[in-house]
């Protein structure tokens, strides 16, 4: 899988390209602000784009704006953005175009080597890898009682965080500790609660993941 | 062209000489009465004043000299014109009847021409001296001082009106010919200089002058006079200076009053500007602060974490027992990296700067552990030092709300309108909150000051509080 890291710190850049290639990655090319990102990104047209936020040259949120970017001029890359903070702002702004090939998560989960590399690999194949932390405050946005989330129960709105995680069926039965069929079933019923039974497989569980995480009401 | 006829008032007992004087008056077009004696000539005179009045010295009753020292003493009558007849036999009639009052005389027997030459002259100084009359009952109602006086270095006073003395608090006797002081001592002494060039040279330039100095009252204060006058030339080759002085206290005072206030105005505004700069340079090294945070040292646990954990996967090989240390401090990184994060988010929340209040309140609502609601909010941004206040007074009122109200729901409402910008945060609490000067609201307070604003907080027992920051917002 071919990658473009985008980090300006070059200590932590070198560390996540050596540990990106420890783990089977094929690193095209490295940035160190957005307009070095877009330009090798859109060069490249690698898998993923391992994205900073803050970046030179403003240091605000110049990786964001180069992420949306990328996605806006080349649909196909994957873009992974890593930040100090989560903020629900942002995650609304990378998946108003869907949640395929997205991933938002928070910088120090780097370290946390296994769950890394798994994300990368889900943006990478078109999936999406929300971290846990964005989760939580998007479900606390959206409990508005006129939501269509609101007719989920407490274990489909568990199954739905963890497939707005990115996880397969078979990774949700294992986080919840119950068999692969119960999660299957939750699956069903809430696509069926969402409205979405009539699409196919693959673009319900996104589908269902954004309207989760947009807290799209009716 | 034929001058219009006189009134005259003609005093003859004697029916000979009273048709002597009026034929001739009457062809010459003036309006002729005819009184027999002095008693009823005063009678007439009070009835109606004629231009002239022409009387015998020698006649029954009240005689010429009575008649003339009557209207003399008569404030009324006194500018009466007097001709008086006197028997040319007896000169020295002449010079008694001037003595007594009289303006003019008239030797009989005289000839017709005299007496109408002697009336028109008559009539001309009357008319004159209707004239000044005029004048000094302007002069005494006009509110300034009338004066004229010598082009001197004192102001030597040949007359000055009554008004001086409501002025200057001295009669204007005082200043006659420096009876008792010259004007020029009463004119405050940082003005004289002032005064005295700008008469000389106006005068120099033969053109009018227009002046504002102080004088001194009498009761020891200044006060500001207008002063208009010009140099004019009189008669024998002299020169006076003509003019008028006025009492522009209450002027000077209002606007005395009006550069005070705005100089008030100019400081309280500069004392909030500097308020607001040093706020404003606060929140600048708050800023800084936070993104040298996130830049170096979060940057930089980020970096040793992989680091270590690249290590730890070796050591998970080689040394387990170390491996497992490794794990413990590893946590204890990520703790301290997520206590660094949290610091660094309180110290400035980046995305207030980056995406405003809107989307950085909305952030606060989504981590509170109660319901909260962001109702209304501005499509626009604010300026940065208004998103920073009301953020912040937004922050510590949701934090209140948490920790102390035991509330179930707050509301936030954030609006912008004609110039202002405010923040409400409402909650259902147990209220009684008080802005003390400790508390973080009361800090906050000086924040919505330095931007013209006020910081209100309601709070009655049982019923729940109610913070409100408004701010100038242009």
């Amino acid at each position: 899988m071919r990658l473009v890291v985008a980090e300006d710190s070059l200590l932590l850049r070198e560390g996540l390209v050596r540990l990106l290639e420890e783990a089977g990655f094929e690193v095209v090319g490295q940035a160190g602000d957005a307009d070095e990102l877009i330009r090798k990104a859109l060069a490249h047209k690698p898998d993923v784009a391992v994205v900073d936020v803050r970046m030179p040259p403003t240091n605000t949120d110049d990786g964001l704006r180069a992420a949306l970017e990328i996605r806006r001029q080349a649909p196909g890359v994957g873009v992974l953005v890593l930040s100090a903070y989560v903020e629900e702002a942002y995650a609304h702004e990378l998946l108003a175009d869907g949640a395929a090939g997205v991933g938002y998560m928070l910088k120090h989960r780097v370290a946390d080597l296994q769950r890394f590399t798994e994300a990368v690999r889900r943006v990478g194949e078109g999936g999406s890898a929300l971290d846990p932390e964005v989760i939580t405050q998007l479900m606390r946005g959206n409990r508005s009682p006129d939501s269509a989330l609101a007719k989920l129960t407490p274990r489909e709105l568990d199954t739905l965080a963890l497939m707005a995680e990115g996880r397969s069926n078979l990774g949700i039965a294992e986080q919840l500790v119950v068999t692969d069929r119960a999660v299957e079933k939750h699956v069903r019923s809430i696509f069926s609660k969402l409205g979405l039974d009539a699409v196919p497989e693959d673009h319900r569980r996104v589908l269902a993941v954004l309207r989760y995480l947009r807290g799209d009401s009716g | 062209m034929p001058e219009p006829g006189a009134d005259i008032l003609v005093v003859a007992s004697r029916e000979p000489v009273a048709l002597e004087v009026w034929v001739p008056l009457e062809e010459a077009g003036h309006r002729v009465r005819t009184v027999a004696d002095g008693l009823a000539a005063i009678t007439e005179l009070k009835r109606q004043l004629p231009d002239v009045v022409v009387a015998e010295w020698e006649a029954p009753g009240l005689d010429g000299r009575g008649l003339c020292e009557a209207v003399r003493g008569d404030p009324e009558l006194r500018d009466t014109h007097v001709i008086v007849m006197t028997s040319s036999a007896r000169a020295e009639r002449a010079a008694e009847a001037l003595e007594a009052g009289a303006d003019d005389y008239l030797a009989t027997p005289f000839e017709q021409t005299e007496l109408l030459a002697r009336v028109r002259a008559g009539r001309r100084t009357s008319q004159l001296r209707a004239s000044e009359a005029r004048l000094r009952a302007l002069m005494a109602n006009v509110p300034g001082a009338i004066y004229r006086c010598a082009p001197d270095r004192e102001w030597t006073m040949e007359l000055i009106s009554d008004e001086i003395e409501r002025i200057s608090g001295h009669p204007p006797a005082d200043f006659i010919d420096s009876a008792v002081r010259t004007f020029a001592s009463i004119i405050h002494p940082d003005d004289r200089e002032r005064v005295e060039n700008a008469v000389f040279e106006a005068c120099k330039a033969r053109r009018p002058f227009v002046l504002e100095y102080r004088i001194q009252h009498a009761d020891g204060d200044a006060r500001w006079v207008l002063e208009r006058g010009q140099l004019v030339h009189g008669t024998n080759g002299r020169t006076w200076l003509d003019g008028a002085i006025f009492d522009i206290s209450a002027r000077r005072e209002a606007e005395e009053e009006r550069r005070r206030r705005e100089a008030e105005q100019a400081r309280v505004a500069e004392l909030r500007a500097s308020r607001a700069r040093i706020i404003e340079a606060a929140d600048a090294a708050r800023r800084r602060i936070e993104r040298d945070l996130h830049d170096g040292a979060q940057q930089r646990f980020v970096a040793v974490a992989l680091q270590l954990r690249h290590l730890l996967s070796r050591l998970q090989k080689t040394a387990p027992d170390a491996a497992l240390l490794l794990e413990d401090a590893l946590d204890e990184l990520q703790r301290a990296t997520d206590e660094l994060r949290e610091l660094a988010r309180g110290i400035h929340p980046a995305l207030l700067t980056e995406r405003g209040l809107v989307r950085a309140v909305e952030a606060l609502i989504s981590r509170l552990p109660m319901a909260a609601k962001l109702h209304e909010a501005p499509k626009e941004r604010l300026p940065q030092p208004v998103e920073t206040a009301l953020y912040y007074v937004i922050a510590e009122s949701l934090t209140n709300a948490c920790k102390h109200a035991d509330a179930s729901a707050v509301t936030v409402d954030i609006g912008c309108a004609q110039g202002r910008a405010w923040a409400v945060v409402a909650d259902d609490g147990v209220g009684d909150a008080r802005m003390t000067e400790g508390s973080g609201l009361g800090g906050l307070s000086d924040r919505v000051e330095a931007l013209d604003g006020r910081l209100t907080v309601q709070s009655p027992p049982g019923r729940g509080t109610t913070v409100r920051a408004e701010v100038a917002c242009d």
